[in-house]
């Protein structure tokens, strides 16, 4: 994000140094010296500066109601208005770029940036093309209306409204809104973790103060939770929910970092100490039986892939996870756990938290498959792929070399990496770094199984860069059992005796793992109930 | 789960000869005329406008799924803008114009456009995929999704010699997975493995649409 920040401002800088030329309040700047590298970014097609000089006006600002005096620039494309003096009065705050290049305006969590002389800004993760160039001054920047309401009027719920007859500025503050919150709190490995989940994005500004951290909801209002915010938590010792504030107390010490994810939205804050624990902290007991985490795909209004015949994917994922979740509780020695038991939408990271939390031994997320037109049939297996983003490969590899090897068939049992590398926690994306080769192994048991039992189209044992294996820290594959796009296999996936004989491969493959991760087990097949 | 781009398929199936002859002669002219009015140079076809500033001639090598669950290369010449942010804009666009192979498809359902290119100083390019009405990018299983996905990132990659990488936007902002499978929240490389490996197909001569 920095490197986007850095590079945007040197084009926006390089874009409008001819537009600072025709400036009146400004020096005229320097030629830019020759072959100075190429521009990262070529001016989009942008409407043209103003080509006379400009002279600012008086004007009157109304910010809620209060009036102070100003000023504006009258260009021919419309208003521009100065920035350092508006952005304090609107709840802004305005600084100059990395280097002094050009200027970055926060607007609570937004941040927006921008350049003289050009009519591109990003306000948040949008580029904004503006009705006009941002204009240089001795003081700041002069911006079009439209970058007003983008920034302050989005971010922090104000109307802004330019009354031309009488030169004035006119900012209301919007209705507020009573934003209602979810909060979920979970503890596992040194860290906590508390997610806040709204229906929409609120906007928010987030400031720590020693123990405390506040949530501030710019121009909303906070509703009281269903569930009483009481917190019985190792390192989060109060949550409470206060007018347009949530309030986070968190024990000494602790680090609390935050991020935010969206559809549906929600603000995370990981709670951890920097320090591991003493040796001889106690720690719960593991639990006798190995548990396994089938996740059924999809869910919700997140129907998944449609057959030719209507069937969607979330259905059958549900009723083929629930019918092995049963067979592997009565056959196997085994505690059996669903990610979802009920026709609901679930977001990908909880699934891989809810096998976590339970310290799951395998995490199976169950798909159907489509493809181009009807033809393609058979089972894949995928287990995930870190390589295909080099800034996760990298820090897998970080995390690898940090790591001793384990030792075949041991890394369903591998220690956490907090106890090993000296790290405070499992970064989340890289959680699953540790089982690669664990999930691969079990990935081509599973293959096997449903290829020998079901005679169906070997397609393989696949690596992909699947979200919802990311943040297992167990062995983890994704298996798609057939296509739902193929009319026959739509028609035999909706039977009762297929949907058993494709539960009993999954069963058959899970026994397979657990005998061979126990070099002691005479027989492979001995577990089988 | 939206169909496939598959319109042009279905089409050519139930069209007559007699039809096929019509629409070719009607093709015909209107490539015949529109190529003359850009100066007897193909532009690429998509859903932005033709590139304003300047361009070169150029060979690009698209990526387009086919049914049997690969991405299969296919060759053009055309003209390119000079601009880096240019040519990755002409790439996408091309493929959401959809291909002149039969049997291949083009990535996405027709009605999405490419909101904006770019790419920065490190070589990641930024693709913003928009469509009205669609907040999310079309539910499918996950073949379907990796094949646009890799549509999109492996020509990228291919055509434009500075990008590594490769972010896609759908609407304006940066998604957790496309389409509820593969992680887009980090810039992804060039993955060979979903392309067919065979000679690139020339497509030179215009013809029917996909979709």
């Amino acid at each position: 994000m920095r490197r986007r920040l850095a590079l945007l401002l040197a084009l926006l800088v390089t874009c409008g140094l001819l537009a600072a030329q025709r400036l009146v309040p400004q020096a005229p700047p320097a030629e830019p010296p020759p072959g100075e590298g190429e521009p990262t970014r070529e001016p989009a097609p942008t409407p043209a500066p103003p080509t006379g000089p400009l002279v600012s006006t008086p004007a009157t600002i109304s910010v809620a109601g209060r009036d102070v005096a100003g000023s504006v620039l009258i260009a021919p494309s419309g208003p521009l208005f100065s920035l350092p003096p508006l952005a304090p009065l609107l709840g802004g705050e305005l600084r100059q770029g990395p280097g002094g290049a050009g200027w970055v305006l926060r607007t609570g969590d937004v941040e927006t940036v921008l350049g003289t002389g050009s009519a591109i800004a990003t306000v948040g993760r949008s580029i904004v093309q503006l009705p006009q160039p941002v204009v240089g001054g001795d003081a700041g920047p002069w911006v079009p209306l439209e970058l007003l309401r983008r920034s302050f009027g989005e971010a922090l719920h104000w109307e802004i409204a330019w009354d031309a007859a009488n030169r004035r500025l006119v900012a209301t503050a919007q209705e507020r809104r009573v934003v209602s919150v979810e909060w979920s709190l979970v503890h596992m490995q040194g860290l906590t973790t508390l997610v806040l989940q709204c229906p929409e994005a609120p906007r928010i500004n987030i400031a720590e103060r020693g123990q405390r951290v506040e949530v501030t909801m710019l121009g909303d209002q906070v509703a009281q939770p269903a569930r009483p915010p009481e917190v019985v938590d190792p390192l989060v010792q109060a949550l409470r929910f206060a007018d347009d504030k949530i309030l986070l107390d968190v024990a000494p010490g602790a680090v609390v970092e935050h991020y935010q994810q969206q559809d549906p939205y929600r603000l995370v804050f990981d709670v951890y100490q920097r320090v591991a624990a003493a040796p001889g902290t106690p720690t719960p007991a593991a639990p006798q039986r190995p548990t396994i985490v089938i996740d059924p795909g999809h869910g919700g209004v997140e129907t998944g892939a449609i057959g030719p015949a209507g069937t969607q994917e979330k259905e059958l994922t549900l009723l083929l996870a629930q019918g092995l979740a049963r067979e592997l509780a009565q056959r196997l020695p085994v505690d059996v756990e669903l990610t979802r038991d009920e026709d609901a939408e679930l977001p990908l990271d909880t699934r891989a938290a809810i096998a976590n939390q339970h310290r799951a031994k395998l995490f199976i997320s169950i798909h159907l498959n489509s493809s181009v037109g009807t033809g393609a049939t058979g089972a894949e297996t995928y287990f995930l792929s870190l390589e295909a983003s080099d800034a996760r490969a990298a820090a897998a590899a970080r995390a690898e070399n940090a790591m001793p090897p384990a030792a075949p068939g041991a890394a369903a049992e591998a220690q956490p990496a907090s106890s090993v590398a000296g790290l405070d926690l499992i970064l989340w994306d890289l959680a699953q770094s540790q089982h690669l080769s664990e999930s691969q192994r079990f990935a081509s048991l599973v293959q096997e199984e449903l290829n020998t039992a079901l005679g169906l189209r070997n397609r393989g044992v696949k690596q992909a860069p699947f979200r919802v294996l990311m943040g297992a820290a167990m062995p983890a594959v994704l298996v798609e059992l057939g296509f739902l796009s193929n009319p026959d296999e739509e028609k035999r996936l909706l039977t009762v005796e297929y949907r058993k004989q494709l539960v009993d491969a999954l069963v058959r493959a899970v026994s397979r793992y657990q005998a061979q991760g126990r070099p002691e087990a005479p027989d492979a097949q001995a577990a089988i109930r | 789960m939206s169909a496939p781009s598959l319109g042009g398929e279905r089409r050519r199936a139930g069209a007559s000869a007699v039809g096929l002859a019509a629409a070719g002669v009607v093709l015909g002219v209107a490539a015949f005329a529109w190529m003359g009015c850009r100066g007897g140079k193909e532009a690429l076809p998509g859903a932005t406008p033709p590139p304003a500033g300047p361009t070169e001639k150029a060979t690009v090598s698209l990526l387009f799924p086919g049914p049997d669950g690969f991405l299969h290369a296919e060759s053009r010449e055309v003209e390119l803008p000079l601009t880096a942010d240019g040519r990755v804009a002409a790439v996408v666009a091309a493929l959401l114009a959809g291909p002149r192979t039969p049997g291949l498809v083009a990535p996405l359902p027709a009605g999405v456009t490419v909101a904006d290119a770019f790419l920065d100083a490190q070589g990641v390019a930024y693709v913003d995929l928009a469509a009205k009405d669609q907040p999310s990018p079309p539910a499918s299983g996950s073949d379907l999704e990796l094949l646009r996905v890799y549509s999109f990132v492996d020509s990228v990659l291919a055509n434009e010699p500075r990008a590594r990488s490769v972010v896609l936007l759908w609407n304006g902002a940066q998604r957790i997975t496309f389409a509820g499978h593969i992680d887009t929240s980090a810039p992804l490389l060039e993955d060979r493995k979903w392309v067919r490996q065979e000679k690139a197909v020339a497509a030179a001569a215009p013809a029917p649409r996909s979709n």
